[in-house]
């Protein structure tokens, strides 16, 4: 195979894979509960629509403490004790798929479909 | 030959675990998980065509190995594993159907399933399938640096040939 064609096909797959980043999460559902997860267990949910003022809570692993904000409508993580801090990086939680996560402590924050969300969820809780 | 070989092995060790280490003290430039220019992977490719084989992957196992153990992070070796032995497997395939003058291609193919394996690592470790929403980024992000450390690789090599050092 020619060179040539390699650049057409990694272009092609290229683009390809670029428009499904930028496109993707505009399919997703909307939701307003968010899970917590460690290890793949879920910590807590909460209803963002719920929350009324902001709160702090933090989860520790092999890698330090993550410090989670949650305040009206929107989720972060804005401590890590990691060093590369991707999941402060990310920001809040967006509508879309993407979840924040924190692969040395093993933490997730995603958005949870309205089915898996608990009815009562409680909003922020004791850290 | 085997002693020049172990030799040779030896200092592109060296000089992969050092470049792997100032790599991972630099800031991650983008929020998503496991996109890193994978820099060291310039040594293995190198030693895969100038070495060989075995010695290569050798030069692999104790770059993930020493690295996680020098860089503090050995939570990371089981990703950095799961990357780099799905990355070598694809790399001595494509490197059997592909000339020397496609090296980069070879390295685009690793760094594509470095990123897989790594997203499959990392789907087991946390259970969670909406880690899959990465994917696109990540082949946007392997087919980029792949063909970057995989250029670095086969401009060297072919000096080097040229110059008839190897």
């Amino acid at each position: 195979v020619k060179t040539r064609t390699w650049i057409l096909i990694f272009s092609g797959l290229l683009l390809v894979s670029l428009a499904a980043w930028l496109l993707l999460p505009k399919l997703a559902d909307k939701s307003s509960t968010v899970g917590v997860y460690q290890d793949g267990k879920l910590l807590r949910t909460i209803d963002l629509s719920k929350v009324t003022e902001t709160s702090t809570f933090s989860v520790t692993g092999a890698a330090g403490t993550n410090v989670v904000e949650a305040s009206p409508g929107s989720i972060r993580v804005i401590e890590a004790g990691c060093p590369d801090k991707i999941c402060v990086k990310h920001g809040p939680l967006k509508t879309g798929g993407r979840p924040i996560i924190c692969l040395p402590n093993r933490l997730v924050i995603k958005w949870l479909e309205s089915q898996d969300a608990p009815y009562d969820a409680v909003a922020g809780g004791a850290g | 030959m085997r002693l020049k070989k172990m030799t040779a092995t030896a200092i592109l060790t060296a000089a992969a675990l050092v470049v792997f280490v100032i790599e991972s003290q630099l800031p991650a430039f983008t929020s998503v998980p496991g996109i890193k220019l994978g820099l060291s992977n310039v040594f293995t490719l190198f030693a895969l065509y100038a070495v060989g084989t075995p010695w290569a992957f050798a030069l692999l196992l104790l770059r993930v190995f020493l690295g996680g153990l020098l860089t503090g992070q050995l939570g990371a070796v089981l990703y950095s594993l799961s990357g780099g032995l799905l990355a070598f497997a694809a790399m001595l395939l494509f490197k059997k159907l592909l000339p020397e003058s496609q090296i980069w291609v070879v390295s685009v193919f690793g760094a594509i399933f470095h990123n897989l394996g790594q997203l499959a690592a990392a789907l087991a470790i946390t259970g969670t399938k909406e880690i899959l929403w990465y994917l696109p980024i990540l082949l946007v992000s392997g087919i980029l640096t792949g063909a970057f450390t995989g250029l670095c690789a086969q401009l060297v090599l072919k000096r080097l040939r040229a110059s008839r050092f190897i």
